[in-house]
């Protein structure tokens, strides 16, 4: 998971604010039941999401080329947390960002992406 | 904080009053007990470092053998028999930190090697033993004795050392710990002495996002809320330092109840703004100075 690239998804707008926050807009998952539910009762399609201003700075360093590790190191000295608390931190949020599909992971060696 | 020959960084780790010296990048990665028996584990990021347990036992003759049968048995059941354990001499111990203990030191080699150290404290009456690991690379007896020469299970100046992620600070040795709270930018130590006198200690990081929500003489109201005590009584805030910061020191009646215990709160809240880091000691039932000693022990950048 450290040697992974996190990848933003291209298929989402990653909008910056003036505040320093991040308004991420993005499509619900397009499958299932959950779907025909949205339609049936005219729920909307698209979603947002306010990223704060340490969110939002931590987005803005995924490259395509910084592995998870390195956003770690990124964080424990941005934020001058340990490298303990900087991991469980960003595991979490890039845990969030995944299950939300808005960010994908590179695994190094293998180009695959998750 | 000290520097090797080898410039390699120490700090102290200090835990239920056990306490030694390891390298800045090894962490807390797993602890699980009380002072009476527990267990904790620090990695350096990617392999488990070193291993503390201990366990609160009647002294007997030649218990500190039997234990490390028995640990040997056990590693070698784990292995399937290919590891290989052997007794070593503690001889690397400083002096200072041989008296009141029995002391024996051991290696182990299998797909992981350890140099260790086990005790038994005549002055806790705890079976300790220490670990230093090495996964997949050589032994460092150098570093293993430099980590294991620095352990022990107490301090003679009847206060713990409690010691994790960068952040220290001592408290009496009586108070013990009820409850850790550490989560990524906020580390919170409860403890506590007898069913009344508990002492707070709390480190939060990303001051400077804190402290724009709330100034630092607007926290002591938001943590004696937080307390989940009725205040009795007005809130007593005056200006203090701790060291070169100027803190908040405040003094709040509390109760549980109409007929509760009733008590004085007192603490300090302070900001170190180089560390952006802001510290919070707290306490009650106990010691009128007792938070002001405790937050004489925290240093900051």
């Amino acid at each position: 998971m450290l040697g992974s690239v996190p990848r933003l998804n291209p298929a989402v707008r990653w909008n910056e604010l003036d505040s320093g926050q991040t308004l991420v807009v993005y499509e619900k998952g397009p499958f299932g039941p959950v779907k025909w539910l949205r339609k049936l009762f005219a729920a909307p399609e698209v979603t947002e999401l306010l990223l704060d201003e340490l969110g939002a700075k931590v987005v803005g360093q995924i490259d395509g080329r910084r592995t998870v590790g390195d956003l770690i190191a990124y964080v424990a000295k941005e934020f001058r947390l340990s490298r303990r608390e900087s991991e469980v931190a960003l595991l979490k949020y890039m845990d969030m960002l995944g299950r939300r599909n808005l960010v994908g992971f590179e695994v190094r060696g293998t180009g695959e992406a998750r | 904080m000290t520097r090797s020959k080898a410039s390699t960084t120490f700090t102290p780790f200090g835990w239920h009053g056990l306490e030694c010296e390891v390298p800045e990048a090894w962490e807390l990665a797993c602890y699980d007990g009380a002072y009476d028996a527990g267990y904790a584990s620090l990695d350096d990021g990617v392999d488990m470092r070193l291993q503390v347990r201990w366990n609160r036992v009647r002294n007997r003759p030649k218990l500190l053998e039997g234990a490390l049968k028995r640990y040997e048995r056990s590693l070698k059941k784990a292995a399937k028999g290919t590891l290989r354990f052997e007794a070593g001499d503690p001889g690397f111990v400083p002096k200072r930190h041989r008296e009141g203990r029995d002391l024996a030191a051991f290696r182990w080699e299998g797909d992981t090697a350890a140099e260790g150290l086990a005790w038994y404290s005549h002055a806790t009456g705890r079976l300790v033993m220490v670990e230093v690991l090495f996964r997949g690379r050589g032994v460092d007896k150098a570093l293993a004795r430099r980590v294991l020469g620095s352990a022990r299970d107490h301090r003679d100046d009847g206060r713990r050392l409690w010691a994790v992620y960068g952040f220290a600070f001592l408290a009496p040795d009586h108070y013990n710990l009820e409850r850790p709270e550490l989560a990524p930018g906020r580390l919170r130590f409860e403890l506590r002495a007898g069913s009344h006198a508990w002492l707070r200690v709390e480190r939060w990081a990303m001051a400077s996002q804190w402290l724009d929500k709330a100034s630092i003489e607007e926290w002591p109201r938001e943590l004696v809320k937080l307390l989940g005590l009725a205040p009795r009584g007005a809130l007593e805030q005056e200006e203090a330092r701790v060291g070169k910061h100027r803190a908040c020191r405040f003094t709040q009646a509390v109760g549980r109840g109409r007929l509760g215990r009733r008590q004085r709160v007192t603490g300090l809240v302070w900001t170190c703004p180089e560390d952006d880091k802001v510290f919070v000691v707290m306490a009650g039932g106990g010691a009128e100075d007792l938070a002001e000693e405790v937050a004489a022990t925290i240093v900051c950048a």
